[in-house]
């Protein structure tokens, strides 16, 4: 048997190697921090995907935290959706009450019935074929809501909410976009 | 202060490239794993040995195809990688049968077969086998999660947005070997790694001043290292506060020399190459050799693949209590006081990190390292009699499951199980064909044989251990399916393997020559040695922590 002093640079530097590519994946297994994990792409992308789909408070959270996941998510939002609204020009002021953009809008109608209550009225253009089946609300700063939606009645989708639900709030914000899958 | 003080709770601050393989190792998808564990190894083996370049061009021929599938959706990539279901073979089969239209078979020039998936158009002629693409999936799920969706997304897109080519292709997976290149470059602990080596070199160096082997690393030396070198935390990124992870260290380097000193030996040359060939390892040559190494430690994982995984030959409690033992292979018998001091002192020491975290006060953390361990070695030894027992009584099992399949794995399992198993009778001709044989064999290896031979009692004997086992596949109604069949012949003989490590590690520690003489003095003996240690890492130092942190 050889000594470690008897083998030549390469043969000690592919024994460093081996080591190193060995040490490299030593931990798999270990389980990790639930509360710390980050959200995989898998999960991200069901969420966008599938309207059933809750959102998960980890990613709520780390949206709002992370640059690069919420850059990932916009353009997986973006890539993924039917339509999408932009934030509303600089120059309008006050609370938005209509968002538009060139196939349909989305109107807050309040209800006649109850004060505190409105409608959010989603109109889809006539040659429309496809429904969108969820709503996602995202502001600048990474905060997300998704909304599943309805089949629509005549070409329109209706959803009675409290004046102050956060999605209702999130319409009539300048600063945040809509996309609809 | 709690960052300062960060170093005291955690073992080892685990590195970027770490984390996000474990990410995508727990990535899960309709409620199971969506990589087995063995595709995970795979992917980290890959990655670390940097030997990814020619798996980047399969994996861009891979999305060509997935683009395919749904060429009318801008999503149609997303959904085969990320939508498809568990990255198995089987499932991709059938998520292509399903999307790939027939009309872009034919134009596209895609062909498919029961094996892989085939595109020739112009210049390109290439296949995927379904077998290959759980690997291509992880490697796009470490892509997506490294690089980001919208840098993978960007690069991925000239794919569909110009016309096809093998250069088109061939430039795409350039560019994203560039992007994992730069990467892995800052993401690699490589720097730490290497003084780690260095420092585990330099303690054999001064051990023996005469020149060392593998076979220089024994119990005692992994012990006199923790207790130098665990404190020293700044230095070595704490990859050695725990003596578990000495000891995993200690294996790997153990494995490097070996497998390097073995390579010397079939070589005629004095060295494997040359001096002047003293520049990089070829990324190639060096996943080969990992391959060879890491082929021994892929037993556990081959039980939660396909298709064994379909079968619970081993629960979470059994396969954690027997991972660090198959995992270390033949070392663990080599090492087998440092295995038991690992399985014994860690979930302690785990506590007492956790304590920390919970600011439980120091005579708290006193006291719990007062009180030991929960098992001892000898308890240990009975948990591992009784793993034994069932791996043996599953064995059995798995004869009677496979005799009734009339499966050939039957007769190299009856084998294994009883080598002395008397034959004779199948031999009825002077020249017996071999399907005769197999024949006969099945015929006489039922449990209600009019005449007993060792092969009717033997099936007896499997039968009844089928019968006493209610986990999932042993059910009579499971065992006909092909997959449970294949999956039994596949751990069978993972399960053979697996006893034989238990008996020789079990047999080598039996015999094996303690520092305190029988295995109840040795435990107290070490107790009292990492009671000191514990004290000295987790009392003496916060404390010390403490007062330098104080205004």
């Amino acid at each position: 048997m050889s000594h470690w002093h008897e083998w030549s640079p390469h043969e000690q530097k592919l024994a460093e190697a081996i080591y190193s590519a060995l040490d490299g994946f030593t931990n798999l297994g270990a389980a990790q921090d639930p509360t710390q994990r980050r959200i995989d792409f898998t999960t991200l992308f069901r969420c966008v995907t599938h309207p059933e789909e809750p959102f998960p408070a980890a990613l709520q959270k780390q949206l709002t935290q992370d640059p690069k996941l919420r850059e990932d998510f916009h353009h997986l939002l973006k890539k993924c959706s039917s339509y999408h609204i932009p934030r509303a020009a600089a120059a309008s002021s006050g609370d938005l009450t209509e968002r538009t953009v060139d196939q349909f809008r989305i109107r807050l109608r309040p209800s006649r019935v109850e004060s505190d209550q409105l409608y959010i009225l989603i109109e889809l253009p006539d040659e429309t074929t496809d429904s969108p089946s969820t709503l996602f609300l995202y502001d600048t700063q990474g905060g997300c809501l998704k909304q599943a939606l309805p089949a629509p009645q005549e070409r329109e989708i209706q959803l009675l909410m409290n004046v102050d639900n956060p999605l209702v709030l999130g319409l009539k914000d300048h600063n945040t976009e809509i996309f609809l899958r | 202060m709690e960052d300062n003080i960060y170093w005291l709770f955690e073992a080892q601050k685990s590195s970027e490239f770490t984390n996000l393989l474990q990410l995508v190792s727990e990535t899960e998808i309709d409620g199971e794993l969506k990589f087995t564990p063995s595709i995970s190894r795979e992917l980290g083996r890959l990655l670390v040995c940097r030997a990814y370049a020619p798996t980047l061009l399969e994996l861009s021929h891979l999305v060509v195809m997935a683009q395919q599938c749904s060429p009318t959706q801008p999503d149609a990539l997303e959904r085969f990688f990320w939508d498809s279901g568990p990255a198995r073979p089987n499932v991709f089969r059938a998520y292509i049968e399903k999307q790939l239209k027939l009309e872009a078979l034919h134009s596209g020039g895609f062909s498919l077969s029961n094996d892989a998936v085939c595109i020739k158009h112009q210049d390109i002629d290439f296949c995927i086998t379904y077998s290959r693409m759980p690997l291509l999936s992880a490697l796009m799920e470490f892509l997506v999660t490294s690089l980001g969706y919208r840098i993978l997304d960007d690069v991925l897109q000239l794919l569909s947005s110009q016309p096809l080519s093998k250069k088109l292709i061939s430039d795409t997976a350039n560019q994203l070997s560039r992007l994992l290149y730069d990467f892995l470059k800052s993401h690699l602990p490589t720097v730490q790694t290497q003084k780690n080596f260095n420092h585990l070199i330099g303690f054999l160096k001064s051990t023996y001043p005469r020149g060392f082997d593998q076979n220089s690393i024994n119990d005692d030396l992994l012990l006199n290292f923790w207790k130098e070198s665990s404190d020293q935390v700044s230095e070595n990124n704490g990859d050695f506060k725990t003596f578990s992870s000495v000891y995993q260290r200690f294996v790997q380097l153990y494995r490097s020399l070996e497998h390097v000193g073995a390579l010397r030996n079939l070589t005629f040359a004095t060295s494997i190459g040359n001096d002047r060939d003293a520049g990089e390892i070829d990324p190639g040559d060096l996943l080969e050799h990992v391959e060879q190494i890491e082929s021994s430690g892929d037993l556990l994982d081959t039980l939660q693949s396909p298709p064994a995984e379909s079968i619970k030959f081993l629960n979470n409690r059994e396969h954690s209590r027997l991972d660090r033992l198959i995992k270390s292979g033949h070392i663990a018998s080599k090492l087998p006081l440092s295995l038991l001091r690992s399985e014994v002192f860690e979930p302690q020491r785990t506590r007492l990190t956790q304590a920390l975290r919970d600011k439980v006060d120091k005579k708290r953390i006193t006291m719990l390292i007062e009180e030991g361990p929960e098992e001892d070695y000898n308890s240990r030894f009975v948990l591992f009699e009784k793993d034994k027992s069932h791996i043996e009584q599953v064995r059995y099992a798995s004869l009677y499951v496979l005799l009734q399949a009339e499966h050939h794995s039957a007769i190299e399992l009856a084998l294994a199980l009883n080598p002395d198993l008397d034959l004779h009778h199948l031999n009825t001709d002077n020249n017996p064909a071999p399907d005769a044989l197999l024949s006969s064999f099945f015929k006489m290896a039922t449990k209600d044989s009019k005449v007993e031979t060792d092969l009717s009692k033997l099936a007896d004997t499997a039968y009844r251990a089928f019968k006493k086992i209610a986990r999932k596949g042993f059910h009579d109604d499971e065992i006909s399916q092909t997959d449970i069949i294949d999956g039994f012949a596949v751990g069978s003989d993972v399960l053979n393997n697996l006893k034989s490590q238990i008996d020789t590690f079990l047999q080598t520690a039996s015999q094996k020559s303690l520092p305190n003489g029988d295995w109840t003095s040795q435990f107290s003996g070490d107790r009292q040695i990492f009671a000191k240690q514990f004290h000295k890492l987790y009392v003496e130092a916060e404390r010390s922590q403490t007062s330098e942190n104080s205004p």
